[in-house]
């Protein structure tokens, strides 16, 4: 065990010396040096989180002219050729998508339900619209959605994950990792005039990705908000502990307009939830809409639905009056939020066509 | 020592150094225990002392709470700015506070405005005070419409006279004094004003309550003592009245009926009774009584026919009656009466009418008829025709109590009239009047110690004298028509 | 002065000073001595793990943290002094082994000599490194100072002051200098961190200084870092004549007598004064080949343990505990960084729970998931959260707990508009509640709820009392005679039994009669004073009761509310709920906790109320 060294040259050489004692200087001075770099004397340093990321404005690269159409109808029982007939005024999809575009189509997917109980968006219309999106040359349409139930069960039982595979699109489902905090406004939020989303948690990727956006949302019953039309429907990109915004359900819907500025919007109106929403579950309280609303502006989109597809007065639905007043008045460039959608009618922007 | 103490060691000697950095060592254990002590027992600071802001913070006085909340810092998107030095508050005489303040502007100029905003205890008071300091000619001054959002009047009043715009909503009445004249200075005023009225709530005084003449029972009973004998108790089981009973002599007749008295004194108007029948159950429903009573036979007469219009429906009660949507009007006796409802409908078309029924049989008619009817002739009458004119018939202020009839035949009409005078002089006197009138206005075709032909602008008159009467024919455009109709008339007098 | 005796004085006083610094660290004492505040984390902020544990995990090197400096560099040259000049494990161990241990010399030769089992230290040290990395700092568990820290907090304090208030109470004597706590302190499952110290002090009987040699994680980063050390322990091989004699008394089992272990030797100086040819001295930059400088480690084995330390960190956070199935009774200290932050911060050193005043800071067992093993949390039953204490942020060496202001904590003064730091909402168990059960007045968490205005407020409530139900028989000009209800078949109702002046009340109690006329009017009166069977009212009838009409006596108390926009999680109300059990009638749990507010990951955000939280973003 113990070596036996003759040796009696055993200083170190001035190599081994130097090589040593730099060694050990080198550790000492980068240690030194790294407690300095790293020293937090406040212990603030090492809190906080990353910047919050922003939202583009889908609409702004559209030059959408104020004499076209803001508001087409079409009525019918083919979907396909519904929602063909609705774009046409406005000079079909490929004035909203352009070649090597990448659209995102956001359905209401939010409960595992059939798509005959009127609770989603119609498989059908998912399909025709990623088609339509396709042939105007999109290089990739997106379909996504964050739904209440399970992602995997909700796309499946409502038919929609099929049928955007079918028509070519990818379906994205949420996972944890997909969800970054998002900047909704630039300033905080004033409680007092019924703003709430400073950033939240938002299913990031397919809006970072996307291009163009276009929101298909079913037209149903809502038991706490009594709609639930386009605006809310921007509901199913939301993370994080989303249940507390009931609290003051049409402060969020329109706070969620606010957040988003679509492309387009096309409400599917072919089967409308009239009672017991937003779950629904039962075939007498479905009625058959045969419609399909396109539109540019969602504030007056959900209005029009909310009157002539629900048969309620959309002057006494708060979320819209908020929305108008957070971004419809003009406030903001490329932004459209007039609720008084006779206002378009009486200026001629409202198209309605029978298929 | 206990051998477990006693260190075994096998080094004798110690070297030096050893020695010495051993007392280093010791050295520097004693300085950092000393550095210990000495921290510890100089430090005086406090860890755990509340802050001095938490120890309470006196309450913002009930004045300066309303300062922050009337007063905006900056108004109509920062163009106002409030000089934070200016604002005083003081008690008013009759406000229970004035809030004055000093607003700053540097565009279009640098200029002021002072606002001085009165805080009442309601809004009637404030909207009293606005009214006392309106000046007489406000139509020069605009109403500026100031809201909320620029869409709806919100201030309940407002107007921008001179260099002032002045408002009250609520309770509060609010004075702006600015300078300038131009328009921009007017328009930054306006902003001004409509920033500070977002900030006051809007209300108007309360609304005169029904439910506030509720009756007392004592009240009750003096006002059944009054309709007593001329308003009848309804005999429908829905409704439930007389309210509100009041009697009027023509020195109040005013209060009532406003500018109306006037025809109605000229009637010969002695007392009206008021009563308000209202519904039991659906209290909106309601049947006011007016019954006049004017005296004589010939002025309820008379008053009944000056209101009645050219279409009324008539109505078999009393003498005569016609209904107008749902309104009921009658004469009978010396008594008019009207029972008029807020608006037609099914349930006062079967309540008034019994209603009526009733009040007409609680009136004395003496049965004496108005014996001109029977006088002035039926042939060619027209139906309804027949009037009493108490004062400056046929506009001419000489001719009063007269009775009137209108005729037609084919395409001619004319009206036929007839005054019974106390005695034979005063019908000469009529004449001769008429004589004057017609000279003046028109031209005397013939002329007789009792008869007199004329005409005014193509229409003929016939008039004459006959014993206590002054009768004849006014209005025609034929004159023989004229003068055969009032020979007839003369000739009917005479029988 | 032989230098053994020199580092013996050094190692006592330190000890002493140590256990001093720890004792003292009281709310009274840092009250009383804020300058204690400088010193008392100073044995854990010269720990060079902890530094860089945490500048691992937070990339950052907390405030004091920067003092392990003071001690890196020097064993940078002069090697692992600490272990037995400073470290006051090392020493409490080096005594019990000196106490306790055989007097054998060959036993004592043997014991010494170098094991492979020695070499557990680095791989345990590696794989708490690996851990750190993905984020979960688990050096706390093992590390001598934070160990000893806990230990002396949650054991041997509470030991101490049982038996100076024995004393006390016994010999009838005033002992409150040597008593550090008004009361002994309670730590729950406290018998398992004292028994663990117990266990491991024990064993140096069995191995002398078996933790310093075989687990403790410092010794090991000391260890690697001395590879560097310009001065060692050498051993000049003329002199030498292989006694072995200098393992009799080697602390570090570092092979004096043969190569030396750099990374193992304590430079005890025990050899230098055991060899009787004097072959041994302390040189500087002495030959190379008779050292060995490493740790000696497998690498092989290395990289097993540094995946077992990575692969506790996905198998912690897999359990749920720490992210969605949040347990609502982990409350963490008013200044407490989120959660995900706290566990990337927290050493387990319970100094905060040493210093709260009222003792509400307990070691965690598994509220808080596998990693929050010891880290502090609130129980209410035992204390609460002093409203202007901050005293836990004024110690915690890492900063999982901030230092608040007390304007911070109450948000007041310029934190007016964010708001108190709320460390969760208390919540009423209406079935356990007195008032609201079972009909007894009490509102003490309404008394005691510092807040101002109360979150905790009372709204008076009017309730029949039991068999309150009874039949008029008479009435008088304020008075009313009562009878049972008749039961059932009965012809003649039993006329009713009070005892005098039953429900005349007093200030928190009030009766009334209610009395439902046989038209259907109610009408209710406050009951001035009673005899057997006849209730004076206060005021005057409104329509006198007949006979067979029904009256209810009910008695009128205050129920509590909490209004959620001021409860800041204080737990005052669930300690003085008279209700002492497992279930308090109001308890509090960790919902609307300002620290989680910002963060929006499912479950994080545990905001119970939307538009009112304080800067909610």
């Amino acid at each position: 065990m113990t070596e036996d060294h003759d040796d009696r040259n055993d200083h170190p050489t001035r190599r081994e010396f130097l090589r040593r004692g730099g060694s050990a200087v080198a550790v000492a001075a980068g240690a030194t040096a790294a407690g300095l770099l790293l020293y937090d004397p406040t212990g603030k340093r090492g809190l906080g989180r990353p910047a919050p990321l922003k939202l583009k404005n889908y609409f702004a690269s559209i030059d959408y002219g104020a004499s076209e159409p803001h508001l087409s109808v079409a009525r019918g029982r083919d979907v396909a050729r519904m929602v063909s007939a609705a774009l046409e005024p406005m000079g079909g999809m490929k004035r909203f998508v352009k070649v090597g575009d990448v659209v995102l189509l956001k359905p209401n997917v939010a409960f595992d339900r059939a798509p005959t109980m009127g609770a989603t968006t119609s498989p059908a219309l998912v399909a025709e619209v990623a088609r339509l999106c396709r042939q105007a040359g999109a290089k990739k349409v997106i379909v996504a959605d964050n739904p209440i139930e399970s992602p995997e069960g909700c796309f499946a039982k409502t038919g929609i994950g099929q049928a955007a595979r079918e028509a070519g699109a990818v379906v994205m489902l949420p996972s944890a990792s997909h969800f970054r905090e998002v900047a909704v406004r630039d300033t905080p939020p004033d409680a007092g005039r019924g703003e709430i989303l400073g950033s939240w948690s938002i299913l990031w990727p397919p809006l970072a990705e996307a291009d163009k956006v276009i929101g298909l949302p079913t037209v149903k019953d809502h038991n706490l908000c009594y709609a639930s039309l386009g605006m809310k429907g921007w509901y199913g990109l939301l993370g994080g502990r989303r249940n507390q915004f009931h609290q003051a359900i049409h402060e969020i819907i329109s706070d969620l307009g606010y957040m988003i500025s679509p492309t387009l919007m096309i409400a599917d109106g072919t089967r409308v939830l009239m009672r017991n929403g937003p779950t629904g579950g039962r075939l007498q309280d479905v009625k058959a809409g045969n419609t399909i609303v396109a539109a540019v502006d969602q504030v007056a989109c959900d209005a029009w639905c909310y009157e002539n597809l629900l048969g309620r007065d959309p002057a006494k639905l708060a979320y819209l009056e908020m929305a108008w007043e957070k971004f419809g008045r003009g406030q903001l460039p490329h932004r459209l939020g007039q609720r008084d959608w006779q206002d378009y009618k009486r200026r001629g922007l409202v198209a309605e066509v029978n298929v | 020592m206990p051998n477990f103490l006693h260190r075994r060691t096998q080094r004798k000697q110690v070297p030096v150094t050893e020695k010495v950095i051993g007392a280093m060592l010791l050295i520097l254990l004693g300085a950092i225990l000393a550095a210990i002590f000495v921290t510890v027992a100089r430090d005086r600071s406090e860890l755990f002392a509340a802050p001095i802001e938490q120890a309470g913070r006196p309450d913002e006085s009930e004045t300066q709470l309303l300062a922050g909340r009337l007063l905006p810092a900056s108004a109509a998107d920062e163009q106002w700015k409030l000089d934070p030095n200016s604002v005083t508050s003081q008690e008013g005489s009759e406000a229970a506070l004035v809030l004055g303040a000093v607003y700053h502007t540097l565009a279009p100029t640098q200029s002021s405005a002072n606002v001085r905003i009165h805080r009442f205890a309601d809004a009637a008071a404030a909207r009293q005070t606005f009214l006392n300091y309106k000046p007489f000619d406000v139509e020069t001054a605009e109403s500026i419409l100031l809201g909320l959002t620029g869409q709806t009047t919100l201030g309940m009043e407002d107007y921008l006279l001179d260099d002032k715009v002045r408002f009250w909503s609520g309770r509060h009445y609010t004075e702006i004094q600015y300078e300038g004249a131009s328009a921009d200075d007017r328009a930054k005023a306006v902003a001004l004003a409509a920033a500070l009225a977002e900030r006051q709530l809007a209300y108007g005084p309360p609304a005169p309550s029904r439910k506030a003449d509720q009756p007392s029972a004592e009240q009750g009973q003096q006002e059944a003592a009054l309709g007593a004998g001329v308003l009848p108790p309804p005999e429908d089981a829905d409704w439930k009245g007389p309210e509100a009973v009041r009697v009027f002599g023509p020195a109040n007749l005013y209060e009532k009926i406003n500018g109306r008295a006037g025809l109605y004194f000229s009637f010969g108007f002695v007392k009206l009774t008021f009563g308000t029948y209202r519904h039991a159950k659906q209290g909106e429903q309601y049947v006011d009584c007016y019954v006049y009573d004017m005296g004589e036979l010939e002025n309820a007469f008379g008053m009944f026919k000056v209101e009645q219009g050219g279409d009324t429906e008539p109505v078999q009660i009393g003498r005569e009656g016609y209904v107008a949507e749902d309104s009921i009007f009658f004469w009978k006796g010396p008594c008019y009466v009207q029972l008029l409802v807020p608006q037609s409908g099914q349930a006062y078309s079967r309540f008034v009418p019994a209603l009526a029924e009733a009040a007409a049989e609680l009136i004395e008619d003496d049965g004496r008829k108005l014996w001109a009817d029977a006088v002035l002739p039926q042939q060619d009458r027209i139906d309804r025709s027949f009037a009493y004119v108490r004062a400056d018939a046929f506009s001419l202020d000489f001719l009063k109590n007269v009775y009137t009839a209108e005729y037609q035949a084919g395409e001619t009409t004319w009206t036929l009239f007839v005054h019974r005078a106390p005695d034979d002089r005063q019908p000469r006197d009529l004449l001769s009047k008429y004589g004057e009138y017609l000279a003046k206005y028109g031209k005397v075709e013939s002329r007789s110690e009792d008869y007199l032909v004329g005409h005014v602008s193509g229409y003929y008159d016939a008039v004459f004298a006959d014993g206590r009467y002054f009768a004849g024919l006014n209005g025609c455009a034929d004159r023989g028509v004229a003068e055969s109709r009032a020979r007839a008339l003369r000739e009917a007098l005479q029988e | 002065m032989r230098i053994t005796t020199v580092r013996i004085i050094c190692q006592s006083v330190l000890f002493c000073v140590f256990l001093a610094l720890s004792l003292l660290t009281t709310f009274a004492y840092l009250d009383s001595l804020p300058g204690l505040k400088l010193w008392l984390s100073k044995f854990l902020e010269i720990d060079p793990l902890i530094a860089i544990s945490t500048a691992i995990t937070t990339h950052t090197v907390y405030k004091g943290l920067l003092w392990s400096l003071v001690l890196l560099v020097p064993t940078l040259f002069l090697g692992r002094f600490f272990c037995d000049w400073m470290c006051p494990y090392g020493s409490l161990h080096h005594f019990v082994g000196w106490a306790f241990n055989r007097r054998n010399t060959k036993h004592r030769i043997e014991s010494n000599r170098h094991r492979p089992l020695y070499r557990f230290k680095y791989y345990l040290l590696v794989a708490l490194l690996a851990a750190a990395v993905l984020g979960s700092l688990q050096i706390g568990l093992l590390d001598p100072l934070c160990l000893l820290h806990r230990s002396v907090a949650v054991s041997v304090a509470p030991t101490w002051d049982m038996a100076v208030t024995a004393i006390e109470r016994g010999l009838d004597v005033n002992l409150s200098t040597w008593r550090f706590r008004l009361d002994p302190g309670v730590y729950q499952l406290g018998w398992v961190i004292g028994a663990i110290l117990f266990v491991l002090v024990a064993l140096n009987v069995v191995i002398p200084r078996f933790f310093c040699r075989s687990l403790c994680p410092l010794g090991a980063t000391l260890g690697f870092f001395s590879r560097f050390s310009l001065w060692r322990i050498d051993r000049d091989p003329d002199r030498c004549t292989h006694c072995d004699l200098c393992l009799r008394s080697c602390e570090a089992a570092c092979d004096p007598q043969a190569d030396l272990r750099k990374a193992e030797c304590f430079v005890c100086f025990n050899c230098v004064e055991e060899c009787p040819h004097d072959a041994l001295r302390f040189a500087f930059v002495p030959a190379g080949r008779r050292e060995i400088s490493g740790t000696d480690v497998a690498g092989r084995r290395a990289v097993f343990a540094a995946v077992a330390g990575f692969l506790f960190y996905p198998f912690a956070r897999a359990s749920a505990r720490t992210k969605r199935d949040f347990s609502s009774k982990a409350i963490r200290p008013p200044g407490a960084v989120e959660e995900q932050e706290f566990l990337e911060r927290c050493v387990k050193c319970g100094q905060c729970m040493r210093v709260c005043p009222t003792n509400v800071l307990q070691p965690a067992v598994f509220e808080a998931g596998v990693e929050g093993l010891w880290t502090p949390v609130m129980n209410y039953r035992i204390g609460f959260c002093q409203t202007s204490c901050t005293a836990c942020g004024h110690v915690c060496p890492t900063g999982a707990i901030q230092h608040l202001s007390v304007a911070q904590k109450l948000g007041a003064g310029p934190h007016e508009q964010a708001g108190p730091v709320r460390l969760g909402t208390a919540h009423f168990d209406r079935g356990r509640c007195l008032p609201w059960s079972k009909n007894i007045p009490c509102v003490v968490c309404e008394e005691v709820c510092p807040t101002s205005p109360k979150a905790i407020y009372s709204e008076r409530m009017q309730l029949a009392i039991r068999d309150g139900a009874k039949q008029v028989v008479a009435a008088g000009d304020r008075a009313v005679t009562l009878a049972e209800q008749p039961r059932p078949g009965e012809f003649v109702a039993e006329s009713a039994r009070f005892e005098f002046n039953q429900f005349a009340g007093d200030q928190t109690t009030r009766y009334f009669v209610e009395i439902l006329h046989a038209d259907g009017v109610r009408e209710v009166h406050p009951i001035a004073s009673n005899d057997i069977d006849t209730l004076l009212i206060a005021d005057r009838w409104h329509q006198t009761p007949a006979a067979g009409e029904t009256a209810v006596i009910m008695i009128e108390f205050r129920v509590p509310k909490v209004d959620v926009s001021r409860c800041t999680g204080c737990g005052l109300c669930e300690h003085e709920c008279p209700v002492v059990s497992d279930r308090r009638a109001v308890y509090v749990t960790a919902e609307g906790e300002t620290r989680s507010q910002h963060y929006q990951e499912a479950g994080r955000n545990r905001s119970v109320r939307l538009l009112q939280s304080s800067g909610a973003s």
